[in-house]
């Protein structure tokens, strides 16, 4: 008889109630979404829709749902590409340059503390500031805030790539008869390439999926996906079909994102 | 093709590190000029000054007479290899060589044409499709080697290049690059710690210590005449024996007195030592140069030999006097520790320096 490998068994069986775990409310958001109202109060609950339908799907793809989705895409995509964009500046400055009168970690600790609070500490000053200026619901004044809120994460995640990239390798590129911003284009960016796909796909989660910014200053105008979803309820009955097709719509950018940049993703924690 | 000339440039660190002190050196058009100094002498710092990733933090530096001081480096067509090997990752070997080109938007075809020649001269021509991150150090050297020597620029500034690669390439390379060098007639300024790579590679030697330019000369000038102990140690393998002694004057007879031991020398004058034998002294000599017998001589002095280490095909005799050790390097032979072996430090090989500052008395 074959000797059972029981270290290999036990390793495969807490990966599979793992995978459960995680899977499990996925798989059960989905089968949500193609059921009637009424199918998702029934006792016991059925573990595929008793009438399969796309009723959900078309009252979220019809009405202000759609309006939530690509107001969130614009706001989203907005805010990651400015965080990224200033964090990667920001991120050569603090690996390069030594700061006068601050040291560089006293300077960069300065910065993490933002993400030290609860947004909800800073929020209520920043709501009056955006009323003041009269900015409140816009996307203008969402995607500063998500900027904002993330540059401290983009600037330490870049920090570290910026930091194991040899000063010396530019200094090459230098003296090899490229100036500071072909260097940067030519030999820096290319290197860091999987920490800028990293640092997008956090943020993106991040951003993608905040709800007390986007509850707080959007949600008249400007409604994002998030502050939609708590709005989805007929009376004192919760539409649960009609939120599952939107979690899933929402969750779509997301997976396509993480699927095309997991293997940088990966190397942030091996790293 | 340039002659530099750095005008007394000083370079200091974060207010206090003084890494050059003063610098004047000047590099003819078409030569081969070594830095040579122990770790931290600032020979590195003066070399990023050249190219000018360092700003001097007074003085000049000029390429033709031109004054290049605030040129950034990408302007300034220098050519450098750093202490370890700075390859482009992600690019392959081909792209790396021919980076410094691209930059220069040279047509494709040239591009490939010289990329070509340079990889046949440094023997990489199968690695050019190869990526580069599973190259060895060396491999890695000479393809940085190659990116230099792909372009013509003023000045060759190579800064310790052969320290990080094996033995065996570094012969290797060593040969190359003394070739490229007579073939190509460039400006190229060499730094090492390595006197035996800039006594055979180097036209004109720079010393270097502590920031500061020691002696400046052909390498048998360096070799034969050190300006001070420390040129006379650094440059040798070993470096000089430097005795403490004075000159005394017996019977109108000079001798050199050194506590352990007395050196008749007959061939000074009085006068002369009458002129330098009031302050202490130091007495250098080459361990090639003492002359040593296994049995006794008139006027030799006596020692006993504590160790002896060879060197290729000749041998370092460790010899004690008292508390003196002198080094002699002789031509291999088998002597037994504790041996008593006679020696005699020639005359014409004796180079005096100032007890005090260390700097050599000219006769």
């Amino acid at each position: 008889m074959k000797k059972v490998d029981w270290k290999r068994f036990f390793g495969i069986l807490g990966l599979v109630v793992y995978g459960i775990f995680v899977l499990f409310p996925i798989y059960w958001t989905i089968n949500t979404s193609f059921k009637e109202v009424g199918d998702v109060y029934k006792v016991p609950p059925s573990f595929i829709p008793t009438k399969f339908t796309l009723e959900a799907y078309k009252f979220i793809l019809q009405g202000t749902g759609r309006l939530a989705l690509s107001n969130s895409l614009v706001v989203a995509i907005g805010a990651t590409l400015i965080a990224v964009f200033l964090g990667t500046m920001a991120s050569y400055a603090y690996s390069r340059y030594p700061f006068t009168g601050l040291t560089n970690e006293g300077a960069q600790f300065n910065l993490l503390t933002v993400r030290m609070f609860p947004p909800i500490a800073f929020l209520l000053p920043i709501f009056w500031l955006w009323k003041t200026l009269g900015l409140l619901d816009t996307h203008f004044a969402l995607i500063v805030t998500y900027s904002a809120f993330n540059l401290p994460l983009a600037v330490w995640l870049l920090k570290g790539f910026m930091d194991s990239l040899p000063r010396s390798i530019e200094e090459a590129s230098y003296v090899d008869g490229y100036s500071f911003w072909q260097t940067a284009r030519r030999v820096v960016l290319p290197l860091i390439g999987s920490g800028l796909a990293a640092t997008v796909a956090l943020c993106w989660i991040f951003i993608w999926n905040e709800f007390i910014i986007a509850y707080l200053l959007g949600g008249t105008d400007v409604i994002l996906y998030t502050a939609y979803l708590p709005a989805l309820r007929r009376g004192m009955r919760i539409m649960w079909n009609q939120i599952a097709a939107l979690s899933v719509l929402a969750i779509i950018p997301s997976v396509i994102i993480l699927v095309l940049f997991r293997k940088y993703l990966i190397k942030i924690y091996l790293r | 093709m340039a002659r530099v000339f750095l005008e007394k440039v000083r370079k200091v660190f974060d207010n206090k590190v003084v890494a050059v002190d003063g610098l004047t050196l000047e590099v003819p058009d078409r030569g081969l000029v070594s830095l040579l100094g122990p770790s931290g002498c600032g020979k590195t710092t003066t070399m990023r000054i050249i190219a000018g990733l360092e700003s001097p933090t007074s003085g000049r530096v000029y390429f033709d007479g031109q004054d290049v001081t605030e040129v950034p480096p990408e302007k300034r067509d220098v050519a450098m290899v750093f202490q370890f090997p700075v390859i482009y990752p992600g690019m392959s070997v081909y792209e790396n060589i021919a980076f410094p080109l691209v930059a220069r938007k040279m047509a494709k075809e040239e591009i490939k044409k010289r990329v070509e020649e340079v990889a046949e001269i440094f023997e990489i021509t199968d690695l050019l499709s190869k990526r580069t991150y599973a190259l060895d150090a060396g491999m890695k050297q000479k393809v940085v080697l190659a990116r230099t020597f792909v372009r013509r620029p003023k000045v060759y500034l190579l800064d310790e290049p052969l320290t990080a690669v094996d033995p065996k390439t570094r012969m290797e390379l060593r040969t190359i690059l003394k070739r490229l060098q007579s073939d190509l007639g460039q400006t190229m300024i060499y730094v090492t710690h390595d006197q035996s790579e800039s006594l055979t590679l180097a036209d004109k030697i720079a010393v270097m210590n502590e920031g500061r330019l020691l002696q400046y000369g052909s390498p048998e000038e360096v070799y034969s005449n050190p300006n001070n102990t420390f040129v006379g140690y650094f440059v040798g393998n070993p470096g000089m024996n430097f005795i403490n002694c004075s000159l005394a004057i017996e019977n109108n007879v000079c001798i050199l007195d050194a506590q352990d031991f007395r050196h008749f020398l007959p061939e000074i004058s009085p006068s002369f030592a009458r002129e330098i034998g009031q302050r202490s002294l130091i007495v250098g000599i080459r361990p090639e140069n003492v002359e040593v017998s296994f049995t006794p001589r008139e006027n030799w002095i006596t020692s006993q030999c504590i160790l002896s280490e060879p060197i290729g095909s000749r041998v370092v005799l460790h010899l004690k006097v008292g508390e003196k050790v002198i080094k002699a390097k002789v031509p291999r032979v088998e002597v037994e520790p504790g041996a008593s072996i006679w020696f005699h430090l020639p005359i014409e090989f004796l180079k005096f320096f100032d007890g005090e500052t260390q700097e050599a008395v000219k006769a």
